[in-house]
């Protein structure tokens, strides 16, 4: 059947056709022969069976009156018959008694009544019966030439038969073949135009009800259903390409929004920061007042009052007043006194308004550090590192101060750079902020925090800001930057997450490093190197 | 040992007996065989009148009472087949016993006598001859084959001789001997007076035929 896989289903039906006519044939051929020798066979033993009969009852009374010369004469009437061979008629006893041969004489050996078929050969045995009493016996031997030319003859007939059969079996299932084959070729047509031009509104014609007009019913079905499903899908393709448009608008926007709410929110923190730092400046600038406050309110002024009006009242007498009366005479010592004390006040009034002169510069101070950077965002201005870092200490300094924080400074003398220096604060300050809280709940005293700078290859410098707090889980450590990501209570997962979008903004990156829950996080913040060139 | 050798002895004293025996049975079937037998002739003889009655075919009116059971050859004169009819005749023909009658010689059984002046003869036993189907006239009576003939042929009986000119005498059939074989002749006229009707496959081996025409030209 694996020849037949390439050959056209038109011929394949015709071979079909073809094959199964000359099967059926070639069979009943066969059978018909194969019967016809059987049938042949029979005809020719009960033909010379009768010839014996004949021969028996005209030898009847030859044999009776033991004429052999006249049962001879009959014998010689086989001669009519050319196939038959042998004639002889035997006596009761088995002896031989007449004969007719056609060519060689062979005595037969005497048998019982029947016939037989030998090689080449049928032989007949016939009594010779008068009055019901056996006299003697017939025995005809017979060639099988007839056998053998009709089965010649028929084989011819058959083969003959067989071939015409074949070419009109041929010329049939050519024509009819198309019954079947018609169908089926012009659904493969279409099928290959559907397949070759994509061209769904094709349909396949549908002329009978049989399986093949239900395949073709299927087809033009499963046609109908594609073409719809294209033009569904073409509708939706559309409707999803605008619907992607619209998104991708919205997501602009929203980033856009986002960066802008990170990049305020990360102002409104270092300004947190500094309005903490300017808060405790002014605390002590308040405790200050209030101490001068007191001071001045409790002066000695007034006891110099009391004396100025004691002088006032003695001002005829003052002369006398003030060797004479007791209370005169103490006057000059208390004056004395008094000024002693007021000057000791005033020194020491001086020295707190110097004190709070200083927190008042202070404050100024922070406010013009954080105008300063306020003012420069988005322009690239030399900067210095180490300051920066200074600055960024600074705005959270008094927090670093408060919870206890050993700094270690590991500066290396990079230079000045070229970078948008609010916004390394902005990141600074928030890793320093983080590092603060990841160590709060470390024991006072043993909080650490090193910043370290330094010049990585050729063209980086990175910023380290490494503590020794509560770290990150390795699960968090791929999570860290996303948005809305937060350990912190009241936190809105911003920070980090602005934090690495700024340094990629710098052209920098913002990496996390931690050995694991418990053992410390190490912040690397890289930025380009990027030296000032000194004019001068 | 002495038991085998006494059975030795008993089994060639059986043998001695048995073989006595045989000898004696040899010999009684012998002298009995040599007490009747016929010469070859008489026997081929007996056995073709025998066959005979199975070639012709008697009126079915004679069938009388007797015959209806049975088929009679008459033999006249002395018997030349000794037991050769009593060995055939056991087997019955058309479903009829065959039955073998001897009659005496003619010569001491007839009365002459003239009638419309012709000789005639007087047979003893006449009747009982006419009743037979078959009539063999024996060599002893060949002398008397017309007379006997005479008498008979115008019955229903097959007459069989022996003679020379016996078809001419008015026999139906008559032994010829050719080349030491025994063959007949047939006179189908005088069959035809009998009303016996002779089968062609008996008349095509006979040697000789009287016919109608035959004696006309």
């Amino acid at each position: 059947m694996k020849i037949l896989r390439n050959v056209r289903i038109r011929h394949k039906l015709t071979l079909i056709i073809m094959f199964t006519c000359i099967c059926a044939l070639s069979l009943a051929g066969t059978a018909l022969i194969f019967w016809g020798q059987v049938a042949a066979r029979h005809t020719m033993a009960a033909n010379l069976s009768t010839q014996a009969q004949m021969i028996a009852d005209n030898c009847k009374a030859a044999v009776a009156f033991e004429d052999a010369e006249d049962a001879k004469e009959t014998l010689k009437a086989l001669g009519a018959q050319p196939s038959i061979v042998l004639g002889e008629v035997h006596t009761k006893s088995g002896e031989h008694f007449a004969d007719y041969s056609r060519d060689k004489h062979i005595l037969i050996e005497h048998q019982e009544d029947g016939h037989s078929f030998g090689l080449g050969r049928l032989m007949v045995f016939k009594s010779i019966v008068l009055d019901g009493e056996k006299i003697g016996t017939v025995c005809l031997k017979s060639d099988l030439e007839p056998l053998h030319a009709m089965l010649k003859r028929n084989t011819i007939i058959i083969v003959a038969v067989l071939l015409f059969a074949s070419a009109v079996a041929y010329l049939v299932s050519s024509s009819v073949q198309t019954v079947i084959s018609g169908p089926i070729l012009s659904l493969a047509g279409v099928a290959r135009t559907v397949s070759e031009q994509k061209d769904y509104s094709v349909r396949v014609q549908k002329d009978s009800n049989d399986e093949v007009g239900l395949l073709v019913g299927a087809f033009n079905e499963m046609l109908n259903q594609i073409q719809r499903h294209q033009v569904a899908l073409i509708e939706a393709n559309e409707q999803l390409e605008e619907r992607v448009r619209q998104r991708t608008a919205e997501l602009e926007e929203t980033h856009n929004r986002l960066m802008e709410a990170s990049r305020q929110a990360g102002m409104a923190e270092v300004a947190t920061d500094v309005l903490h730092n300017v808060g405790n400046v002014l605390n002590s600038v308040n405790v200050a007042t209030t101490l001068i406050r007191e001071k001045v309110s409790n002066s000695e002024v007034s006891s110099l009052k009391k004396v100025t009006d004691i002088v006032k009242e003695h001002v005829a007498d003052i002369g006398t007043f003030l060797t004479e009366d007791e209370q005169g005479r103490h006057i000059p010592l208390y004056l004395a006194e008094v000024s002693k004390a007021l000057i000791d006040e005033q020194a020491d009034n001086i020295e707190k308004l110097r004190s709070l002169t200083e927190n008042v510069e202070h404050i100024k101070e922070i406010v013009k550090t954080q105008q300063s950077y306020a003012k420069v965002s988005g322009i690239e201005v030399p900067t210095s590192l180490v300051e920066l870092v200074e600055n960024a200490i600074q705005i959270n300094g008094a927090a670093i101060d408060r919870h206890g924080i050993e700094l270690v400074r590991d500066f290396a003398e990079v230079g000045p750079i070229s970078i948008d220096k609010q916004k390394v604060l902005q990141i600074l300050v928030n890793l320093i902020s983080n590092a603060k809280y990841a160590m709060s709940r470390v024991e006072k005293g043993k909080k650490l925090l090193a910043i370290r700078i330094y010049k990585h290859g050729a063209d980086k410098v990175w910023i380290e800001v490494a503590d020794n707090g509560v770290g990150i889980s390795e699960e968090d450590l791929t999570k860290i930057f996303t948005h809305g990501f937060t350990t912190k209570k009241d936190g809105h997962g911003f920070g980090l997450h602005s934090g690495a979008l700024t340094a990629g903004e710098l052209g920098g990156s913002l990496t996390a490093q931690s050995d694991g829950v418990g053992r410390g996080a190490t912040f690397t913040l890289e930025l380009p190197f990027k030296p000032v060139k000194v004019t001068q | 040992m002495k038991k085998d050798m006494k059975k030795k002895k008993d089994t060639r004293k059986i043998t001695a007996i048995l073989l006595l025996l045989s000898f004696a049975a040899v010999g009684i079937l012998y002298a009995a065989e040599g007490e009747s037998a016929p010469s070859k002739e008489y026997q081929v003889k007996a056995a073709f009148i025998y066959n005979f009655i199975k070639f012709v075919d008697w009126p079915e009116e004679t069938v009388g009472d007797d015959s209806a059971r049975s088929i009679t050859i008459g033999i006249i004169g002395e018997n030349p087949f000794g037991g050769a009819f009593e060995a055939i005749i056991k087997k019955k023909i058309h479903d009829k016993e065959v039955v073998v009658k001897h009659f005496g010689g003619f010569a001491k059984n007839s009365v002459k006598y003239r009638q419309d002046n012709e000789t005639k003869y007087k047979y003893k036993d006449e009747e009982a001859l006419k009743a037979c189907q078959v009539l063999f006239v024996g060599p002893s009576e060949n002398r008397y084959c017309k007379e006997i003939i005479d008498i008979i042929k115008d019955n229903c009986v097959l007459t069989v001789g022996e003679t020379r000119y016996f078809l001419e005498d008015g026999g139906i059939v008559g032994f010829v001997t050719e080349e030491k074989k025994v063959r007949f002749g047939i006179n189908l006229i005088a069959a035809e007076r009998a009303e016996l009707t002779i089968r062609s496959k008996l008349l095509r081996l006979a040697k000789r035929v009287i016919k109608q025409e035959e004696r006309n030209s």
